[in-house]
């Protein structure tokens, strides 16, 4: 099936008025935004919302910025702005890591932070990065505005906390010193969704890691965020031994599943070898960071 | 003067002794160091601006007033018969015009139905349904709601080969006693290769708009061959082929798979005949990846003997083809012709699954063959200690020695020294050393042959107005090759015009002037000789009227850049000059193909060299470089030699890397018909590319020298890959393509 059942079709021109035709028209109202995921599910029948509220004129939830010692993402922000952010390059280039392997540069123009966090697909690589960088999520609804972390964001296969009359409004990454991050992925062909994909974020300080994040793509029913390596590595001295350690965990920790994509026992043993290498490189750049 | 002659036509490796209309042209082929101002000139595509600004119209643009869709309902089992299906629901719904089942009486004959009550694959349509609307059609075809009781199947190669299900007989070709030599070798290698089943996946899928006039058949039809499509619909239909007229303006891809009018085109013409209106049928991604047809997948065996300085004393080839083309064998042709050795066996068995039968797909059955045999090739030359290229050049065959016949010509030995030079092939053991970046790089390399001689009857007509215009019309559809471009080429160069002032038409087959299939390499060597005569036979009259007007001997008189000019330099005038006196009458001319050489075989040659980097921590392969280096006699225009060479190459390379089709054993199902899981490279994936052609033009073979190159390119890629794998790694993987699992398990 290659077209979407009948939709109605509205323009947000405000926040507050997408929440509320949120809340008028109910559950089977879905808000829009780069539409690269909403509408390829639209075509497949796999999604089929009654009523689409496209917030691609609220100009207001695009932006990335420092403020209070966050780095601040509007929700609407494209994939291309992250890849090509300064300032993100600067505190955290996992972000332009991983968006040199998303997709290709048409759904890059398009594809949304906020479409790609709601969406929470195992196999996006945002929400991996995200959880390595322990960002939190700013959710407005009916009640008013809420403050979630990553960690609390994954309620299930495609669930979030985002609640069906609400908007996820911005994206924010707290600021600390002596941070580094990478992501790491292999595909089957470039710009194809990750095999498995691995996002590292490490603060060092006094060559000791003062704390680490750890998000895994594609290797479970959603993000995996992977405490237990973590838990090894902090307050330890970053070395080879130490990552491939780290890597082993997260081999053992993910739960893949057979697909066109690779056996499970190759996706465990990629998700080691991915770890490890974004560990070395996050490590490597703070250190690069702390000079 | 115009002749019967009988001459030997080859498509495919497929050779026919036929009559053919000659009418001979007088021309003598360009000799190679013939100074020509547009032929071998890098000219850009005639329909660039088209294709890229959308204007082109391609078969699935087509909208005719009144026009019905027509959608298929597919089995959504590998085998079983069909109990039931609700046709009364289905018709019930509004806008539903007609329904075809397979207890329909149709107006046309075919051997086995088109539509199947005890399908025999996964996706074999099991109905069709014409509606206003796609989307009434497609809900009809839900509301079919077919039962069916399921049937066992087989469909992996192994047990069908256990249960020795074969599809017509073993097929053996062999020369000298392969087994004796065997045991006498000196060396010897054997090697087991599994190769994957591949999919054309054209852009534009398969697509008919048909349209049942009181006095005409019209068809508009994503083919390669719009005259083997009217054949084919005249003949099914039991129609005057002269009421049938194909149109194939564009078409977006077809890589062998869209030949004749095919299940798309009769269906829609039965649709148009029982509704009296024209009727679209395109099949969607999932019905085009299902039964749009396949490269079937092989295991095959190759085994060699050879004395210890490298020479083959003994070749021995084996294939086990999954359900290929009925009655076409050539995976072991290769290893019949491409080496010389006297003592040489092939053996093909061609296995019945129940999957979609294989079909053409660019180099069918040779790329497959190639891509064991080559591989072969290198362990042997791993074995005897010997350099690859240098044990090819030992081995190399000057002649067909299955026919026992000389090659019109043969420039493989400088393929293989121009790729070496280009790759730094001398130099290739310093990839091997320890990488900076922890990859493994290797190079890796491997020959192609294959047919693209053309031949006729191929016919082209030529007119010019009284604006200096020339109009050249071919029977020819452009599938994407450029064919319109280098015709135009041609007729500029023969003409003496400017390119801007030569037109050329094709796609139509209401002109009633005759080409080949867009197959077997053969449309440049057998369309173009056709245009060069057609416009060779205007330049004449028109120097013949030139000589009336000016009061001139016609061969005193020459053509070049739209000027009319006397050898003497005396006389200097535009094409107009004689022309605008035309008024509104033409000069007119027609040529055709000759025939074919007797006592030759024509054949393309070539030689790619890949440099791969393996990640040993993922088993990513990625293609750092390909160079290729192919005999294709004249380039008519290198810029489009070099897109097809490149195109053929990432399809190969797929190959090699990503494209399969993956049956579910469970089921019998293909899981990854769609272009989402099937893993068609992109432009990121795609390598830089360093492309030769030998300079020698195949002044035997036609008045234009021109070799075929629509297969060559992508028959020796993925063995070069597989070798350079090898290379680097110091492994062979059993199969292709080289998944990372696959790799890792490889090194481990
Ligand atoms: C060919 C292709 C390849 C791709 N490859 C990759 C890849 O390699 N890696 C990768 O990570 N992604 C990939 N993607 C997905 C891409 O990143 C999408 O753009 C992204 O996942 C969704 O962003 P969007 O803005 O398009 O969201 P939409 O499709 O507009 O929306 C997605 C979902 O989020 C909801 N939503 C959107 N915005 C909000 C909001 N502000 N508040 C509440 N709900 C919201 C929508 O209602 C919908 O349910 C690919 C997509 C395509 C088409």
């Amino acid at each position: 099936m290659q077209t979407p059942a009948p939709f109605g079709y509205e323009r947000a021109t405000s926040v507050d008025g997408a929440i509320a035709s949120l809340q008028r028209l109910g559950p089977e109202a879905r808000i829009i935004a780069g539409g690269h995921s909403l509408l390829p599910m639209m075509k497949l029948r796999l999604a089929n919302p009654e009523h689409l509220i496209d917030i691609n004129d609220l100009v207001e939830l695009s932006y990335i910025r420092e403020q209070d010692g966050e780095i601040r993402i509007g929700a609407l922000t494209r994939h291309v702005a992250l890849l090509k952010s300064e300032l993100l390059a600067r505190h955290f280039p996992v972000f332009a890591d991983a968006e040199t392997v998303i997709a290709d540069p048409v759904v890059r123009n398009r594809g949304t932070i906020g479409g790609s966090l709601c969406q929470a697909d195992a196999a996006e690589d945002l929400s991996a990065v995200c959880t390595a960088v322990k960002a939190k999520v700013v959710i407005r609804g009916a009640a008013g505005e809420r403050v979630v972390g990553m960690e609390d964001f994954h309620v299930g296969p495609y669930q979030t906390a985002v609640g069906a009359g609400d908007v996820l409004t911005e994206v924010r990454l707290p600021l600390r010193p002596g941070s580094g991050s990478a992501h790491e992925k292999v595909e089957r062909r470039a710009g194809d969704w990750a095999i498995a994909a691995a996002s590292a974020a490490v603060w060092i300080a006094a060559g000791r890691i003062t704390d680490v994040g750890i998000g895994l793509s594609a290797v479970g029913l959603t993000t995996i965020h992977l405490t237990r390596a973590e838990d090894l590595l902090r307050g330890q001295a970053p070395s080879e031994d130490l990552f491939a350690e780290a890597g082993a965990i997260a081999a053992a920790d993910c739960s893949p599943g057979a697909d066109g994509r690779g056996p499970i026992d190759y996706k465990r043993h990629l998700v080691g070898v991915l770890t490890h290498r974004a560990l070395r490189r996050a490590a490597a750049r703070a250190a690069s960071q702390e000079a | 003067m115009t002749r019967l002659v009988k001459t030997v036509t080859e498509m495919e490796g497929r050779f026919e002794e036929k009559w053919v209309l000659v009418e001979d042209d007088g021309l003598v082929s360009w000799e190679a160091e013939a100074a020509l101002r547009h032929v071998g000139h890098p000219t850009p595509r005639l329909t660039g601006p088209q294709r890229v600004s959308g204007a082109a119209r391609y078969t699935v643009d087509v909208a005719l007033p009144g026009m019905l869709h027509a959608a298929v309902l597919r089995s959504p089992v590998a085998h079983g018969r069909v109990t039931a299906l609700q046709v009364a629901a289905a018709e019930a719904i509004a806008g539903v015009r007609a329904v075809l089942t397979p207890a329909s009486e149709l107006g046309f004959q075919q051997r086995s139905g088109p539509l199947h009550d005890e399908p025999l694959y996964a996706g074999a349509p099991l109905a069709v349904v014409a509606a206003d609307t796609l989307a009434a059609a497609r809900e009809a075809c839900r509301a079919l709601a077919p039962s069916i009781e399921p049937l066992p199947f087989t469909v992996d190669i192994e047990t069908a080969w256990q249960e020795q299900r074969f599809d017509g007989d073993l097929h053996e070709e062999a020369r000298g006693d392969v087994e004796a030599a065997l045991a006498a070798a000196a060396v010897r290698v054997e090697l087991v290769v599994s190769t994957p089943g591949q999919l054309q996946t054209p852009i534009e899928p398969h697509a008919a708009v048909a349209w049942w006039k009181p006095d005409e058949l019209v068809c508009f039809i994503a083919t390669q061959g719009m005259f083997d499509a009217r054949a084919e619909l005249a003949k099914r239909f039991d129609l005057p082929p002269e009421r049938v007229r194909v149109i194939t303006e564009y078409v977006g891809g077809g890589f062998g798979g869209k030949q004749n009018a095919g299940f798309e085109a009769l269906i829609a013409a039965e649709l148009s005949r029982r509704t009296g209106r024209p009727v679209r049928l395109v099949l969607d991604r999932h019905g085009e990846q299902l039964d749009g047809g396949c490269r079937p997948a092989t295991r095959q065996t190759v085994r060699l003997g050879a004395t210890a300085d490298g020479m083959l004393t003994a070749i021995d080839a084996e294939a086990l083809v999954e359900f290929g083309m009925s009655g076409w064998r050539a995976v072991t042709t290769p290893a019949l012709t491409l080496y010389r050795c006297a003592d040489v066996r092939g053996i093909e068995a061609n296995l019945r699954l129940e999957l979609r039968r294989g079909n053409a797909f660019r180099a069918p059955a040779v790329m497959e063959g190639i891509t064991a045999l080559e591989q072969a090739i290198d362990e042997l030359a791993i074995e005897t200690g010997l350099d690859p290229l240098e044990l090819r050049r030992r081995n190399f065959a000057d002649r067909d020695q299955s026919a026992d016949l000389p090659y019109t010509s043969n420039s493989l030995l400088w393929c293989y020294d121009r790729a070496a030079e280009l790759a730094g092939w001398p130099d290739r053991d310093r990839w091997r050393e320890p990488q900076a970046d922890g990859l493994l790089r290797g190079m890796g390399c491997a020959a192609q042959i294959w047919w693209g001689g053309g031949g006729p009857p191929s016919h082209a007509s030529c007119r010019l107005g009284g604006d200096g215009v020339a109009q050249v019309v071919v029977g020819v559809q452009d599938i994407g090759t450029g064919t319109l471009t280098a015709a135009r080429m041609v007729a500029a160069e023969e003409l003496g015009l400017p390119l801007d002032r030569v037109t050329v038409r094709g796609g139509d087959t209401a002109p009633a002037i005759y080409g080949p299939v867009a197959g077997g390499s053969q449309t440049t060597p057998s369309v173009m000789p056709a245009v060069r005569g057609a416009a060779a036979a205007v330049r004449r009259k028109l120097l013949a009227l030139a000589g009336d007007v000016f009061e001139a001997e016609p061969d005193d008189l020459v053509v070049d850049d739209g000027r009319i000019r006397s050898r003497d330099g005396g006389l200097d005038e535009p094409y107009t000059a004689v022309t605008a006196k035309l008024g509104q009458a033409s000069i007119d001319g027609s040529g055709n193909r000759g025939p074919n050489p007797d006592g030759y075989r024509a054949n393309t040659f070539g030689c790619q060299i890949a440099r791969v980097a393996v990640d040993p921590g993922t088993g990513s392969v990625r293609v750092e470089g390909i160079w290729a280096a192919h005999d294709i006699g004249r380039v008519i225009n290198p810029l489009g030699a070099s897109s097809q060479v490149e195109g053929g190459i990432l399809q190969g390379m797929a190959y090699a890397l990503s494209e399969q089709r993956v049956i579910d054993r469970t089921t019998g199902v293909p899981v990854n018909a769609t272009m989402d899981d099937y893993k068609v490279p992109t432009m990121m994936d795609t390598p830089p590319i360093v492309v030769a052609f030998a300079p020698l033009p195949d002044t035997l073979l036609n008045t234009v020298g021109a070799k075929g190159l629509g297969e060559p390119p992508i028959i020796p890629t993925a063995a070069a890959i597989a070798n350079a794998f090898r290379h680097a790694t110091g492994r062979r993987a059993a199969a292709l393509p080289l998944t990372r699992a696959r790799v890792l398990e490889a090194i481990a």
